[in-house]
């Protein structure tokens, strides 16, 4: 991780070498994902991955919450906070001058759409008092912080072809009681989807919830949906209900249309009553259009289907992470630390998740506190133990240490919403995206604690204590509770980065807005011209497909996993 | 897999008829296991460990569950120990720290002491055993070595990891145990025998009574600190109590647990201690005491930190009973 004179950042070069056990399974995009999802929400000067995943003689794994992203998020996040600390300048300055505006472009070439980053990181600084408290408390108590981002459904689908077929199909049906029956194929796990669509339905249609009928997970009548993955299913799913239920309001309008001989665009559809926009007294009852509207035809019936518009570059890896919109979490992780036994507490989180717009703020802000715990798990306590004999050494729930109540922390929920124009009523994901910033805002929470950076996850009280012991033996072999505290004192790059903030932060006013709606690509923070191609404005500029022998050269550890592969492959003799 | 095994349970309703079943299962050469709160000994049956033809019950026997300061039932459960405010304090805490309150409700003070050691080679499912060859501690007639320390399968280094033991120990509690043969009673910290399949003392068709506490034992005043990586469900990592009467060197007793197969008092690093005790000797003490244990790699927490955190936990437990904490 590099950066600029003037605190650009000016490239990332990550390097993922993944154990995926036996068996394929999801292992490609994980790989890639592990790339490509470390890259935004900041602006960057360049960006080089090599990633492999390796067969292990263990079990077969496939995605988790936050599939891929969260381990390279974690490394990158930390990266951040460690770069901030060379640069003595405060890591959330760092970050708020760095960020990638809405209706821009990463360097990944996925397109943002709307950005509620910056919002999430004024408002988590806010709510954790983090100005008083960053590198200013006693020894043991420390607060972090942790960024993320994560697709709102996956762009390209798993099973056919994206540019024929929609993502998610949707059918509705009103008969002569008004109740309207919606068939979905999108199986509802707990996280709420069929509330979801029930909800927007009854939106567009202007009906009471009640009325709304969700039939989902019926083999025998719903459509086919692609599953609950890639936090698409609100997403693609509720967009394609919309639609139905606008086709199906287009027919109640009409017929209306024909009762009161007032066109439809002034027309008004209100809780159960269509009526003339400028005179509410005209009007009809919703029951009343609607047996006009099945006069002759019977029962009202439409589909409706999302399709994610094309995107991407054409690079290696282009295709992997797009998705017609992203979430963006910034999370606030305040810990204690036992310096001398090196258990780790996590006492408070400020989370902010920006999901477009919350269609069920009580889901939302479960997804948020259910995040904190399972990515708490991760980060401080759960590990697959495999002993010499390659056995899993802790294959049930008292050895693998999922915290328990006791170690949740209070978690303060912030929702951001930045209203998607191509979400559902603006709606992004909220399922995944959430998980990513708990780890690195603890892991930076630790080493505020303590002075002590750790690279190894989960922070187990051993590995921290070891840590801890190693820098006090380097100190001198001072005692763990004479360890001095980081401190932080600004340089004059601070300043560079507060001014860039606040300018920047009227760029994105303008452009959420849609006041500037001139194009931003990744590169326009270092000088170059969003209109032409960066081929045309920097010599040598290519976006590699395969490796140059000058890469082959230094290769990483994913680089040599590879090339043995490779030569495997090809029966060379290494 | 997780299934229970089919066992034949027993309800006596007397030590007397408990003592003449365990008897008679003795003269007919039947196995069985008894059981009091059975929330050690169950769920080491769903996984197929050591299961016995009969399990004999105290559930039934009345009286077992008296709750005082002097004295404590086998059949006395954590969960109102833990509640109780007759009981010392310092049992009523060690107590609240096991498991979860779930588990509490139902487990028994006999049924801690007597807790099964354990090792990551062992308390696995059947099929996970059978896939390493088994262990010692469970060879299945197959002469297993320990999976721990291999290369010697004499020695079974399972590690005992019952809460209550080191605080019984350090405010003097004396065990009372029946059988067939009738009663005696010992000093808790006799009563526990190398290694980690003798466990302790107890012969075949013996059981737990209760446990009795010396008069002048509200006068100790005790501490007991637990290693653990979650507040709840989590067996101790490591764990060390320590009790006195204020002002008395003489009186000071440490006790640790969840080292290695059976708890420990450490009489010989108080004894030699040369200028009585005090706040200035703490760190050697905890020194001393941290080097005098030998766990072994077989619980979450790898051992080197187990043990270096003896000094830690002895620290905080005799800062605690200083009143310095």
């Amino acid at each position: 991780m590099t950066a600029d004179e003037e605190a650009r950042i000016s490239g990332f070069d990550i390097d993922a070498l993944i154990d995926g056990g036996g068996f394929a399974s999801f292992g490609h995009v994980t790989s890639y994902y592990n790339g490509v999802l470390a890259t935004a929400p900041y602006e960057l000067g360049s960006f080089h991955y090599t990633g492999a995943r390796v067969w292990t003689n263990k079990p077969a794994s496939g995605a988790m919450r936050g599939h891929g992203a969260v381990n390279t998020r974690c490394a990158v996040e930390v990266g951040l906070d460690e770069m901030a600390e060379q640069m003595q300048v405060d890591p959330i300055d760092l970050r708020l001058a760095n960020l990638l505006p809405p209706h821009s472009r990463t360097i990944s070439g996925f397109r943002i759409t709307s950005n509620g980053m910056r919002e999430a990181l004024e408002r988590v600084r806010e709510g954790s008092e983090w100005n008083s408290k960053f590198r200013q408390m006693p020894l043991g108590k420390g607060i972090g912080i942790g960024c993320g981002f994560f697709i709102s459904g996956s762009g390209l689908p798993i099973h056919w072809d994206p540019n024929r077929f929609p993502h998610a199909t949707v059918h509705m049906q009103i008969d002569m009681d008004g109740g309207v029956t919606v068939h979905t194929g999108a199986a509802d796990i707990g996280q709420g989807s069929t509330t979801a669509v029930a909800q927007v339905v009854s939106e567009v249609l202007a009906l009471p919830i009640e009325m709304i009928h969700v039939r989902s997970h019926e083999s025998d009548t719903s459509p086919v949906d692609l599953g609950s993955y890639s936090s698409r299913v609100t997403f693609m799913n509720a967009n394609a209900a919309i639609r139905a239920a606008l086709d199906i309001r287009e027919k109640l309008l009409n017929a209306a249309w024909e009762m009161l001989g007032y066109h439809p665009d002034v027309l008004v559809l209100n809780d159960r009553r269509i009526y003339y926009k400028h005179d509410p007294a005209v009007g009809v009852s919703y029951l009343e259009a609607l047996h006009k509207a099945q006069e002759d035809k019977g029962s009202l019936i439409s589909s409706g289907a999302y399709r994610s518009p094309p995107m991407g570059g054409v690079h290696k890896g282009a295709a992997a992470g797009l998705a017609p919109a992203y979430s963006f979490s910034a999370y606030v992780a305040e810990v204690d630390v036992d310096v001398e036994t090196g258990l780790v507490s996590c006492t408070n989180v400020w989370a902010a998740h920006d999901c477009g717009k919350a269609l069920n703020p009580l889901a939302v802000e479960g997804q948020i506190i259910g995040s904190c715990h399972m990515g708490l798990g991760q980060v401080l306590s759960e590990k697959m133990v495999y002993g010499r004999t390659g056995h899993l050494q802790n294959p049930n729930l008292l050895e693998y240490k999922i915290p328990s109540i006791h170690e949740m922390p209070h978690v303060t929920p912030i929702i951001v919403e930045s209203s998607d124009p191509e979400g559902p009523f603006g709606a992004k994901e909220a399922g995944e995206g959430p998980l990513l910033p708990i780890l690195p805002a603890v892991v930076n929470a630790v080493y505020d604690a303590i002075g002590v950076r750790i690279r190894d996850l989960p922070l187990t009280p051993d590995v921290v204590w070891k840590a801890i012991a190693a820098k006090c033996k380097e100190l001198d072999g001072i005692d763990e509770t004479d360890l001095p505290s980081p401190r932080l004192v600004h340089s004059p790059l601070q300043a560079t980065l507060v001014a860039r903030g606040e300018e920047h932060k009227e760029r994105d006013r303008k452009r959420q807005r849609s006041e500037d709606t001139s194009a931003y690509v990744n590169g326009v923070l270092f000088g170059f011209d969003p209109d032409r191609p960066l081929e045309d404005q920097v010599e040598g500029w290519k976006s590699a497909v395969e490796p140059v022998p000058e890469q082959l050269a230094e290769l990483g550890l994913a680089g040599k996993a590879w090339l043995k592969k490779e030569q495997r492959q090809m029966g060379g003799d290494q | 897999m997780m299934l229970m095994p089919p066992f034949n349970l027993h309800h006596p309703t007397s030590v007397e008829e408990a003592c003449e079943l365990a008897a008679s299962f003795l003269a007919d050469g039947e196995s069985f296991d008894w059981v009091a709160g059975g929330t050690d000994l169950l769920p080491n049956y769903k996984w197929h460990i050591n299961v016995k033809t009969h399990v004999i019950s105290l559930a039934k026997i009345p009286g077992l569950d008296t709750i005082s300061m002097h004295e404590i039932g086998a059949m006395a459960r954590l969960g109102a120990i833990t509640s109780s405010s007759d009981v010392h304090p310092l049992i009523a805490s060690a107590a609240s720290k096991v498991a979860s309150s779930l588990i509490r409700n139902n487990a028994t003070l006999g049924g801690n002491i007597c807790l099964d050691t354990r090792c990551f080679w062992f308390n696995q499912s059947e099929d996970w055993r059978r896939s390493i060859d088994w262990c010692h501690k469970e060879d299945c007639g197959t002469g297993s070595d320990c999976r721990v320390i291999p290369n010697q399968n004499t020695l079974c280094v399972a590690t005992y990891q019952g809460d209550l033991a080191p605080s019984l120990m350090v405010l003097g509690g004396t065990i009372h145990i029946i059988g067939p043969n009738g009663p005696r009673s010992l000093l808790v910290e006799d009563f526990f025998q190398l290694d980690g399949i003798t466990r302790n003392v107890l012969e075949h068709g013996e059981f737990v009574l209760k446990v009795t506490f010396p008069e002048g034992v509200e006068n100790r005043t005790g501490s007991y600190k637990k290693l653990r990586v979650r507040e709840s469900w989590d067996f101790p990592e490591a764990g060390v109590a320590s009790s006195w009467i204020e002002g008395d060197s003489a009186s000071l007793r440490i006790a640790s647990t969840a080292l290695e197969s059976i708890p420990r008092s450490h009489q010989e690093q108080i004894e030699a201690l040369e200028n009585g005790f005090s706040a200035e000797q703490i760190p050697a003490l905890s020194e001393a005491i941290m080097k005098s244990i030998k766990p072994v790699n077989n619980t979450a927490l790898p051992p080197r930190y187990r043990k270096s955190m003896v000094r830690v936990l002895a620290k905080r437990s005799l800062r605690a009973i200083l009143g310095d904490e």
